[in-house]
């Protein structure tokens, strides 16, 4: 399988001296989508700006699409992997929509028939074309969040990051979000989302990446690492809602592959009701 | 740029230690700050100038973290060399080299420095609830006490929001070095714009948490744990003012 992210042992010190990764190693395949879950303080961010060059190894290597990190610049890296910011405000400061999607485009040095083609692309695909010339800050919280997205989707990167996409969203945005998500993975973008909401990530990720104080503790399928208490404990985190209620109702063996998902349940009870 | 913002991080944060200076009531560290700064206006000659850098390091390592004290400075080194720079050319134009220009650059950005230093010191071993108090306890309205104190709480966390402006930038391009000068200055506009809206949001929100928790209801203010001027306040003034005055007495009496 082609590699799109390669971390090797990877040591970070904070210029004040905080160990915030310790030999940390982890491979991400093209067209994976990776959770990296673990409390605050995790070291979960720290390990993302590692994959656009922002951060630079104290010790180990990190390859993106095997080119080393410590030999690329911030902007080549970028083309690669895009990140998404967890507060939009961090980033906006154009006068309106369409120039704050234009914005990295025209820092890549795209021809301006190419920029308009794509910002009118992905503008229409995130519902955001109709509020073009309006100001970004003029936008409710989830058309800022989507606007967030476009502003990286628009120079196509192979890597999209998501930084924490869920907090402070409410049910409705957080099902726009995954099926967001959904989308770039049928385009065949790589997925790499942190989070600490463990109920995000029950449906629809490959691998999970369980992190706690500056280590990954685990990485495995979403089914075998959501069911592992002990592993959870450790990481200060709660088993999400369903494996929680599978546990505790010991009806484990009556499925086949463990259920993560409301939706797996209720085939389940439709099963035995039919029967 | 960003190893300044850092720089000024480090300055105004405060992080609780053990020696001597985090110790000392904020009331006596602002007559110190107040007579070291006096000391240096005072002062004119290289010597006294040595001399002084001499007493704030020595109390430095005596009395405060000097690890934390030089990260907060060290970066300031690079825009003093830039305004020495600055100086030198605006007076020696349109000559390329005075020695004796050159000189006396040096030593309006050494005094400048000096005052960073001292600022530095107070700021990184002096907590800013008991700087409130020791403006209230000076007979500084509580509320102008209070301003000031959140004002400076305030200066690490937009410097925060910097870096993670500028990460988010760089994110998507932009490269801040590259380009003319008009160009660089546009870019800026990309790191300014979100600092302010950031910083605007979140004043907003403190004046909401406070006037929804009665702030500036009651006249008299009380603390939890009140500041007492104890025997190691006053022997730490009465000590430390010895150099200085010394240095002041050497500069008119003794150097001539």
């Amino acid at each position: 399988m082609v590699k799109a992210i390669e971390v090797e042992n990877l040591w970070y010190v904070y210029p004040n001296g905080i160990v915030a990764l310790r030999n940390v190693s982890l491979e991400v395949n093209v067209g994976e989508k990776v959770a990296i879950i673990g409390p605050n303080g995790a070291g979960k961010s720290t390990l993302i700006k590692h994959f656009n060059g922002l951060l630079k190894p104290s010790k180990g290597t990190v390859k993106v699409f095997g080119i080393d990190v410590r030999k690329a610049t911030v902007a080549t890296l970028a083309r690669k992997v895009g990140v998404i910011f967890q507060n939009p405000y961090h980033q906006f400061f154009s006068e309106s929509v369409w120039d704050e999607v234009a914005f990295a485009l025209r820092n890549f040095g795209f021809p301006e028939e190419v920029v308009r083609y794509r910002v009118t692309k992905v503008l229409r695909l995130f519902d955001l074309y109709d509020y073009a010339d309006r100001s970004p800050f003029a936008l409710s919280s989830g058309e800022m969040r989507r606007l967030a997205i476009a502003t990286v989707l628009a120079y196509d990167p192979d890597v999209i990051v998501f930084d924490e996409p869920t907090v402070g969203q409410d049910r409705f945005q957080k099902e726009k979000i995954r099926e967001y998500i959904k989308l770039l993975s049928l385009q065949g973008k790589t997925i790499v989302l942190v989070t600490h909401d463990i109920d995000f990530i029950v449906e629809g990720f490959d691998k999970v990446v369980v992190m706690c104080k500056g280590e990954i503790l685990a990485v495995g399928k979403p089914e075998d690492i959501l069911y592992d208490e002990e592993l959870l404990t450790k990481a200060n985190l709660i088993m999400p809602q369903i494996p929680r209620l599978i546990k505790q109702a010991e009806v484990y063996n009556t499925f086949k592959r463990k259920p993560l998902t409301e939706d797996d349940v209720v085939q389940k009870i439709l099963e035995i009701l039919r029967r | 740029m960003l190893s300044l913002v850092t720089s000024v991080y480090e300055m105004f944060l405060f992080r609780k230690k053990r020696q001597l200076l985090y110790r000392i009531d904020p009331r006596i560290k602002l007559i110190h700050l107040i007579l070291v700064l006096t000391t240096i206006i005072l002062t004119t000659n290289t010597y006294s100038q040595i001399l002084i850098l001499a007493y704030l390091v020595s109390l430095t390592f005596i009395g405060a973290d000097a690890n934390r004290v030089w990260k907060s400075l060290r970066s300031m080194l690079k825009m003093l060399l830039l305004f020495y720079i600055v100086i030198y050319v605006v007076n020696a134009f349109p000559k390329l080299l005075d020695l004796g220009i050159a000189f006396q650059s040096f030593m309006a950005i050494f005094r400048f420095f000096m005052l960073i230093y001292c600022f530095s010191l107070f700021f990184t071993t002096t907590p800013l609830d008991d700087l409130a108090q020791a403006l209230y306890k000076l007979k500084i309205p509580y509320h102008i006490a209070f301003t000031f104190t959140l004002s400076v709480r305030f200066i690490p966390t937009v410097a925060k929001d910097f870096i993670t402006v500028y990460d988010a930038q760089r994110a998507r391009g932009l490269e801040l070095e590259k380009g003319s000068l008009l160009t660089r200055v546009r870019k800026f506009l990309a790191l300014l714009i979100p600092v302010f809206v950031v910083s605007f949001l979140r004043v907003d929100r403190v004046a909401e948490a406070l006037e929804s928790r009665a702030f500036g209801v009651a006249r008299r203010r009380t603390f939890l744990y009140e500041l007492k001027i104890r025997p190691l306040d006053i022997a730490f003034l009465t000590l430390s003012s010895i150099p200085l005055l010394l240095i002041v007495y050497s500069q008119y009496y003794l150097i001539t």
